[in-house]
């Protein structure tokens, strides 16, 4: 393999299935796992800590605070930057991303600076969400003529190389929408492959509330976000 | 009578925030000017007429409505550029601290 690809996995109150992800990735895989506890509330960190303190290939970091999810994954990104690694898996720590497609990641990963997971927005995709990934997919392609299969789907590699051109500044659930604008704005090439659609807990994950937010951000990006 | 009230609620929150040495004197005095200001105002308000004239605004109700809404944009504005900036600050100081512990607990494994 020629890049050296490390797997981040933020991780918010997930003592319940963050272990068997983690534990399945490595069986199956020779990656380095960077798992950033974003200041969970429940025993989450200490339960990460107990499975694999000693364990040489999973990196164990904590934020006091909860930032969110796009400052985990950009706490992630600094970690895997100074442990030199070329490039940066995202894998959600609930089980969501079936670890048998990283494969298809590593593959593609290879040939493309930015590869990005799509899922079914069929059936079963809960309806609320379903339509939120379709509202916001016509939004941001009326504004930003980009043409991405699932806007939302956390579930992306890249190389190290791209990330000053695509450096986030959300810190919360938009995250994942700011890149894809960003990859446009800077002309980057990517691949789309097709993943599992798991849904754990609809509770979870971007919500209705979260979905405004992120519209109403979608002005500062227009203008702000320099080609 | 409301407004007086209001105001004088203001100077007795601003008073026991500044006792408590939540907020400086210089802002404590910058406070209660604003809010006698805004109670001399509430009980002579034709003082205002030759400006509303000027403005050409009706009433001084309306001027200070005006004047209320500008105020609070500002506040808020004000508000969120603090909170943007300080919330840029923590995410730092919490990313920095979280990379430094792994540092630490790495070096120990190995010994050094």
């Amino acid at each position: 393999m020629g890049v050296k690809v490390m797997v981040v996995m933020p991780v918010y109150n997930e003592k319940g299935r963050v272990v068997r992800v983690i534990k399945r990735i490595l069986k199956e895989y020779k990656l380095e796992v960077v798992v950033v506890d974003d200041g969970s509330t429940d025993d989450s960190f200490d339960i990460l800590k107990r499975n694999f303190g000693k364990e040489k290939r999973v990196y164990l970091l904590r934020h006091i605070l909860n930032l969110g999810k796009g400052a985990a994954m950009k706490t992630g990104v600094r970690m895997v930057k100074k442990i030199k690694g070329e490039a940066v898996l995202f894998v959600d720590s609930d089980g969501q991303h079936n670890p048998k497609q990283i494969r298809e990641f590593l593959k593609e990963i290879e040939k493309f600076d930015l590869v990005f997971g799509y899922r079914d927005v069929g059936n079963r995709m809960p309806r609320v969400r379903r339509w939120g990934n379709l509202i916001a997919k016509k939004i941001v392609k009326t504004l930003f003529g980009i043409e991405r299969k699932d806007m939302l789907c956390g579930f992306f590699a890249f190389k190290m190389s791209v990330f000053p051109k695509i450096r986030w500044k959300s810190s919360r659930y938009g995250v994942e929408t700011e890149i894809a604008v960003r990859v446009v704005k800077s002309g980057l090439c990517f691949k789309e492959i097709k993943v599992d659609t798991i849904y754990i807990n609809k509770y979870k994950g971007v919500s209705i509330f979260d979905a405004v937010r992120i519209l109403m951000r979608l002005p500062y990006w227009y203008f702000g976000i320099k080609k | 009578m409301v407004l007086l009230f209001f105001a004088f609620i203001m100077g007795y929150y601003l008073f026991l925030n500044w006792k408590k040495g939540d907020i400086s004197g210089k802002s404590f005095s910058s406070w209660v000017f604003i809010w006698l200001v805004f109670g001399i105002l509430a009980i002579f308000p034709k003082l205002l007429e030759p400006l509303i004239e000027e403005l050409f605004i009706v009433r001084v109700m309306d001027l200070g409505v005006i004047v209320a809404l500008m105020i609070i944009t500002f506040l808020t504005l004000e508000n969120n550029i603090k909170i943007m900036k300080l919330e840029r600050n923590t995410e730092k100081l919490v990313r920095k601290l979280a990379v430094k512990s792994v540092k630490r607990k790495k070096d120990i494994s190995n010994g050094s």
